[in-house]
């Protein structure tokens, strides 16, 4: 026998781990939807096709037959994970076909493994993506194409809202069901007793700040922040921003960050400059709490300080009527969940950001996971889901305007017409979303802190931005 | 000699010695090395996750150094400032608190467990509790410069100025008590006893005794925290996700974030490699050079020296 020297031994091993390691790095995309050619998200034309009612469930309705394996249905966790969990089991019951949830774990970390498990050819069946990297990840053939099998299924989509249809496509062809909707960052969490307080006559049904402008606003806030001892004790009003935050008061005040195909700025507006000066005024007058790291409103400490009745008004999403919700409150207030206000243009800023259902453009069985989309989809096993806290409505007449939710959700109602009216989704046209997003926090940073002025950021925000902008796509 | 099926009692032996220590070779080429040999490869490339690399030669690497990604050069000029702040500071107040501990005096046990506390809080709970005690407007902080006539006390995290330092105080409170301090504490004593009274006898006072005795002596203990404190100072992250998420205004974008935003955020996975290994070639630089320098400086016992 030769001798193992230590030379041989270690190329031994050296080519024992190098196999492996190449084979994992072999790009080998599995089989996918032809990724689109163009990179401007634009509206499908999606309409009622003929074939299965929506009212019935589908998933029900429909033949299908148990598969004999595993499929996978992949969350980033939490609340959704929580939801999947017994989805897969109510599923499994009434179909036969059994899923199993995955978690990824959270943002942004779950987007990279979704990646990598796609290159690896072990990305689940149904995958959860949200507005962003799911276009992002359609156009370079990571999602199948949903539009063949929902014509193969003859599957009825005249109940979809279509700007939530449209926010899920790209290029005319449709990668994700808008399983659970925000009409942006357009949720405002108020005090009612604190506003009440302060005079202006609120209750908690939130069609009481129906008539409310950012004047209005920027009133209650000046009127609700009191101190004690000279220190803060109450804050009146407490803004995100992010891109999404800032979206909504630019889109109140007619501005927009984007052109609508998403390659070239539009931020030398006055509209512009009067949106984002109303957000500064309101961190340089002191009404709101100093801006956090965390650039949601609802992050940081703010969350805590709504719940401790400290905080009089809080920018929030549709999940604003759940967090910190009546847990944390526990009655110490009467609060509920309205609308961020009109502005100037006459409107409320939106910009539908959705939670979608996608199916992987590698799955071997994406008939099975179409039924389970389609199930998801449907309004009788999307009710419950959404009372018990855990996701946001789908983007259907029949769930936005279901009785239930309208009865026990105080703020569903304010809610559903809001997403009924909200524009689609927005972003460069290169989908480098999370860049343009984490560029619009930094860049104005120093306008939030009082240490630049609106006009001494411009010039190198726009430079920035619009370089994130230029960049090619990622493919 | 005996053999036994043709292998000589060496070769025995030497193959078990590999076949234990194969697990963790193993572990080492499949997760460590040969990830490390892929992420050249792809550092050549133009890569996002799930795709497939597009060798482009050098261009990451001229993207980086030649300023057309306007974050590099200041990202990196930041973590080196971070270092060049937090390495002596650090190491000195390690070395203060490691020479106070080693005075013998009552209550010793009770404060090297107090100094020792911070550095095993997990680095989120450190950050969750630094961004209270930071916040302007309910922070103790800031509460207690109120006490003292401060009517309004700093943005500490939100004002670009204020944000680097502020995190280096975190990340000081967490480190000083630590690794570095015990270390110290064990170089200190070993340093001997006689050595010190033979000084003592000659006149030397304390300083002179430390400044002269006991420095010399454990300068392998501080070239080692130096050379750990510098490579733990470059690869500055956690704190900076959590507490400020590299703002305001990029004040705390450090280095490592801009890779990691590169890599798990913007999905330019070959971007990133490259950025990786640009930083991987500073660090060995670095304690390259510090193990060059160290030859001026640092004393071992019983070495002899031309």
């Amino acid at each position: 026998m030769p001798t193992v020297t230590r030379r041989r031994f270690v190329i031994g091993i050296c080519l024992a781990a190098a196999i492996p390691v190449l084979q994992a790095c072999r790009q080998a995309p599995p089989p996918a939807a032809q990724p689109a050619t163009s990179t401007t998200p634009q509206a499908t034309a999606v309409s009622g096709t003929t074939g299965a009612s929506s009212t019935a469930s589908a998933a029900t309705a429909a033949p299908v037959v148990s598969t004999g394996v595993e499929l996978q249905v992949a969350t980033r966790g939490g609340t959704d994970g929580d939801i999947m969990e017994n989805s897969v089991v109510t599923f499994l019951a009434q179909t036969g076909i059994k899923f199993k949830h995955v978690s990824y774990g959270p943002e942004p970390d779950y987007w990279s493994k979704v990646q990598a498990l796609h290159a690896t050819g072990q990305v689940a069946d149904v995958v959860w993506a949200s507005t962003g990297n799911l276009h992002n990840f359609a156009n370079r053939g990571i999602l199948a194409e949903l539009d063949s099998l929902i014509v193969a299924d003859k599957y009825d989509l005249s109940d979809y809202v279509p700007a939530g249809l449209q926010s899920m496509s790209l290029n005319g062809k449709l990668y994700g069901m808008p399983w659970g909707g925000h009409p942006g960052n357009g949720g405002l969490l108020y005090n009612v007793d604190l506003l009440n307080a302060a005079g202006f006559n609120v209750t908690e049904d939130p069609d009481s700040l129906q008539n409310w402008t950012y004047d209005t606003l920027r009133d209650a806030a000046t009127k609700t922040t009191t101190t004690k001892d000279g220190r803060a004790d109450v804050f009146g009003y407490s803004p995100g921003t992010d891109f999404l935050s800032l979206n909504n008061v630019l889109g109140a005040y007619g501005a927009r960050f984007m052109t609508p195909d998403g390659k070239n700025l539009a931020m030398d507006t006055p509209e512009f400059m009067a949106a984002m000066s109303w957000v500064r005024d309101i961190f340089m007058s002191k009404t709101s709490p100093a801006p956090g790291a965390d650039a949601t409103a609802t992050g940081n400490t703010n969350n805590e300080l709504f719940g401790g009745g400290r905080l009089a008004t809080l920018q929030t999403q549709y999940a604003g009527m759940f967090t910190p919700g009546e847990k944390v409150i526990q009655g110490k207030f009467k609060w509920n969940v309205g609308l961020q206000p009109k502005g100037p243009a006459g409107k409320r800023g939106t910009a539908l950001t959705i939670n979608g259902m996608t199916i992987a453009a590698s799955s071997k069985h994406k008939s099975e996971a179409w039924q389970f989309v389609k199930w998801l989809m449907e309004p009788e096993n999307q009710v419950p889901i959404i009372l018990a806290g855990g996701s946001r409505p789908a983007l259907r007449t029949k769930v936005l305007n279901n009785s239930r939710l309208m009865a026990e959700l105080k703020a569903h109602k304010v809610f559903a017409k809001a997403l009924l009216e909200a524009e689609p989704w927005q972003m460069p046209a290169n989908f480098r979303w999370p860049e343009f997003n984490s560029t619009v926090i930094q860049v104005f940073g120093g306008v939030w802190a009082g240490t630049q002025t609106l006009q001494q950021a411009l010039p190198e925000a726009k430079k920035k931005l619009q370089d994130v902008i230029d960049k090619p796509a990622i493919d | 000699m005996h053999r036994r099926g043709g292998l000589s009692p060496r070769a025995r032996e030497e193959i078990a010695g590999w076949l234990w220590t194969s697990p963790w070779l193993l572990g080492f080429l499949l997760f460590f090395f040969g990830p490390m040999v892929a992420s050249l490869y792809l550092s050549f490339t133009k890569y996002a996750i799930g795709g497939t690399p597009q060798v482009i030669g050098l261009d990451n690497f001229v993207r980086a150094l030649s300023g057309k990604d306007d974050l590099f050069w200041p990202s990196m000029g930041r973590t080196v400032e971070y270092a060049f702040v937090m390495v002596p500071i650090g190491i000195g107040l390690s070395l203060l608190a490691a020479t106070l501990l080693n005075q013998g005096l009552k209550g010793t046990a009770v404060f090297r467990t107090l100094f020792f506390l911070p550095s095993l809080t997990p680095v989120v709970a450190a950050a969750v509790i630094w961004r209270w005690l930071y916040q302007p407007d309910f922070g103790a902080i800031n509460w207690l410069l109120w006490q003292l006539g401060v009517d309004e006390g700093p943005r500490w995290l939100t004002t670009p100025d204020l944000a680097l330092p502020s995190l280096m105080l975190i990340a000081l409170w967490a480190s000083v008590g630590g690794g570095a301090m015990v270390i110290f504490l064990a170089g200190l004593q070993s340093v001997p006893r006689e050595l010190h009274d033979a000084a003592a006898i000659d006149g030397a006072n304390a300083w002179q005794r430390f400044r002269n005795v006991t420095l010399p002596l454990i300068t392998p203990t501080i070239f080692f925290n130096l050379v750990i404190g510098i490579i733990a100072a470059l690869k500055v992250f956690a704190l900076a996700v959590l507490a400020t998420q590299g703002g305001p205004n990029y004040a705390t974008w450090f280095f490592n974030l801009h890779l990691y935003n590169n890599a798990f955020q913007f999905f330019e996975m070959g971007y990133a490699s490259a950025l990786a290994w640009i930083f991987f070639l500073l660090v060995v630089s670095l304690t390259l050079l510090n193990v060059r320098w160290s030859r001026n400086w640092v004393h071992y016992e019983g070495e002899e020296r031309a």
